[in-house]
């Protein structure tokens, strides 16, 4: 055992020496150098923990102090690799002071940001890293970092952080199990009578250990679903029509194979998102819901019904969830975009001009969507070529945002 | 003629042209412009810097036809400093910035870019007379140079150089300069590219 107890203690070394090394880039806002100090505090901890352990110990002892070094390892070293991403000058810097701020004003003025890009999965926030306290993690599909078409996306990934720092797994878990126990035995008992013939009604309806085995699976996947369901409501919120642009831009026409538990399935997100863009005043594109595919579902067919009990709850709360995103929405006083604002902006961004003053972010980002998606934007400038123009367009939003960010400094 | 600082005020504020206005943004000091009494505006530093990669390339060479001339990305690095932080310019170094003003010439309207000699004098040399023509729109690419003895500090949103417009008389206005500048936010390298003539002059006897 004293050869893994040394395996661990040269491992938690070396991710020590690579956060020193990773200190030493130059990274142009701060948070990132802060969440480097927490997690380099965190990992000398665990260091003195495993200093703490003789070869000659407990095999349990080694075994637990080991495993607990092996998950560290696991869970932080990506973050490490997207704290290292967020130098990268591909990056929309432009846009980390108006969502810091954004950020601060929904989640508090301790909130601090790191944007960044994502090679894996995109877009992605890291969720309830619990030595990351008051940071969100924004991270942008890397091919497209620097892309301010996407910023909108930033929306879901807040709306993530609101859903955690406001505990709503406590505030909608109660009325997700409630709607599943309902939904097992007053809609579909026929149908979980045959696939689980084991679990008696009495079982759900008494919750038991035994029915709990079963249920409790649909539960976590209706709960899953409604907090994707509420940050893309979130997005819708804060960006406007720029959110189902850039959800479109991103997402359609959907993922081949099959769907996955933890989201509603693409056709029925985008019928949650086409109903909360209705309640919020946001315009809908002629045939948007037509440019996403149906998803296959599991065919196993255990599978299949838990999850389908589960879109039927996470279905019945998005009223809920609307309402819950406008009160919150309306407690911060979070702007909504302002369509004489992004009139005037993209105005001048058609004249190949840049805002003249402090505008929201928002304002910006759906000027700029609305310029992207006029076919003849441009057309009687011989300057632009056609393979510029996405260049140009994605310069003038960003530069936006560095003289809003100049005229608000500057007050 | 050269425009009078309350003359691009007046520019500013109510173009001759609406659809092909003198643009000038952020403008941060608009009073300061109208009550100057110079006959320039001041520009500041933006964000955005190159720097040379000079172990990355033996010898930049435009003459030789079977030499792929090196990209912007392998030549240079990028570096971003938001407002707050700081640039360090040593001595002998050369860095390209850019004005963290977007500027908008109408088409009769050029303007040249001179360094402040308040700069030059502790040895920061900005730029050689840029010429910026008719019917740009971008922010300007800033040629720094420290040629003092000691290093330099620059945070962006500092005063580093003005701007002298003038008018443009005659030509055809739809005939304008397509240049390869045109409506970037970022400091750029360009591209060097020999005229016909040039590659026959630079032919040798054989």
């Amino acid at each position: 055992m004293d050869i893994t107890i040394g395996h661990a203690r040269k491992r938690i070394a070396a991710i020590r020496a690579e956060i020193e090394r990773l200190k030493q880039s130059e990274f142009p806002y701060t948070h990132p150098l802060d969440a480097l100090d927490l997690l380099d505090n965190m990992f000398e901890h665990q260091q003195a923990v495993l200093e703490k352990v003789s070869p000659t110990a407990p095999a349990n002892v080694i075994f637990n102090a080991c495993s607990t070094s092996v998950y560290l390892l696991f869970v932080y070293v990506p973050i490490l690799g997207f704290i290292l991403r967020s130098t990268n000058v591909r990056n929309a810097f432009e846009s980390y002071a108006p969502l810091l701020r954004l950020a601060r004003s929904i989640l508090g003025p301790k909130t601090k940001l790191i944007i960044s890009s994502e090679w894996a999965y995109s877009p992605h926030v890291y969720q309830a890293i619990t030595d990351l306290p008051d940071f969100v993690l924004i991270g942008l599909p890397a091919p497209e970092s620097a892309n301010p078409l996407l910023i909108p996306l930033a929306g879901h990934e807040l709306g993530h952080a609101v859903w955690k720092a406001e505990s709503y797994s406590t505030k909608f878990g109660k009325q997700i199990e409630d709607g599943i126990l309902k939904e097992i035995t007053n809609i579909r008992w026929k149908e979980y009578e045959v696939v689980f013939p084991q679990v008696k009604k009495e079982h759900y309806l008494n919750n038991d250990i035994l029915a709990g085995t079963i249920w409790i699976t649909a539960y976590t996947w209706a709960l899953r679903q409604v907090e994707e369901i509420f940050c893309d409501f979130f997005g819708v919120r804060l960006f406007s029509e720029a959110y189902l642009h850039a959800f479109e831009y991103l997402m359609a026409p959907g993922f081949p194979g099959e769907r996955s538990v933890l989201y509603p399935n693409m056709e029925r997100r985008v019928l949650h998102l086409m109903e909360a863009a209705k309640e919020l005043a946001v315009t809908i594109e002629p045939g948007f819901a037509s440019r996403f595919k149906e998803e296959d579902e599991p065919r196993e067919y255990a599978t299949k019904l838990l999850v389908s009990t589960a879109d039927t709850v996470s279905s019945t709360l998005v009223p809920d969830l609307i309402k819950q995103v406008l009160d919150i929405a309306s407690s911060r006083m979070i702007p909504q975009r302002n369509a004489g604002n992004v009139e005037e902006i993209r105005a001048g961004f058609t004249k190949i001009i840049p805002t003249a003053k402090d505008f929201r972010v928002t304002d910006i980002l759906n000027a700029g969507w609305r310029c992207y998606l006029n076919a003849d934007l441009w057309n009687n400038y011989q300057q632009i070529q056609a393979e510029n123009r996405d260049r140009v367009l994605k310069d003038l939003m960003l530069k936006s945002l560095e003289v809003s960010e100049a005229y608000e400094r500057s007050r | 003629m050269i425009l009078k600082a309350e003359d691009i005020y007046r520019e500013l504020m109510s173009p001759k042209d609406i659809n092909d206005p003198l643009v000038i943004t952020p403008m941060l000091d608009l009073e300061g412009l109208k009550n100057s009494g110079s006959a320039s505006v001041d520009m500041r530093l933006g964000c955005w810097f190159l720097t040379f990669r000079q172990s990355r390339i033996g010898v930049f060479d435009i003459y030789e036809e079977h030499t792929d001339i090196p990209s912007e990305a392998k030549l240079t690095q990028s570096h971003y400093v938001p407002f707050g932080k700081e640039f360090v310019v040593h001595p002998k170094s050369f860095v390209l910035g850019v004005t963290l003003e977007w500027i908008r010439l109408p088409s009769d309207k050029a303007a040249y870019v001179i360094g402040r000699s308040s700069w030059g004098r502790h040895g920061l040399i900005i730029a050689t007379a840029t010429g910026v023509h008719p019917g740009f729109t971008g922010c300007i690419t800033l040629e720094l140079s420290n040629v003092g003895e000691v290093p330099i500090i620059v945070k962006p949103g500092t005063t580093i150089c003005q701007l002298f417009i003038h008018e443009v008389h005659a030509g055809d206005p739809t005939k304008i300069d397509r240049s390869s500048f045109f409506g970037r936010r970022k400091p750029t390298l360009g591209t060097i590219e020999l005229d016909q003539i040039a590659r026959k002059l630079s032919t040798g006897l054989t």
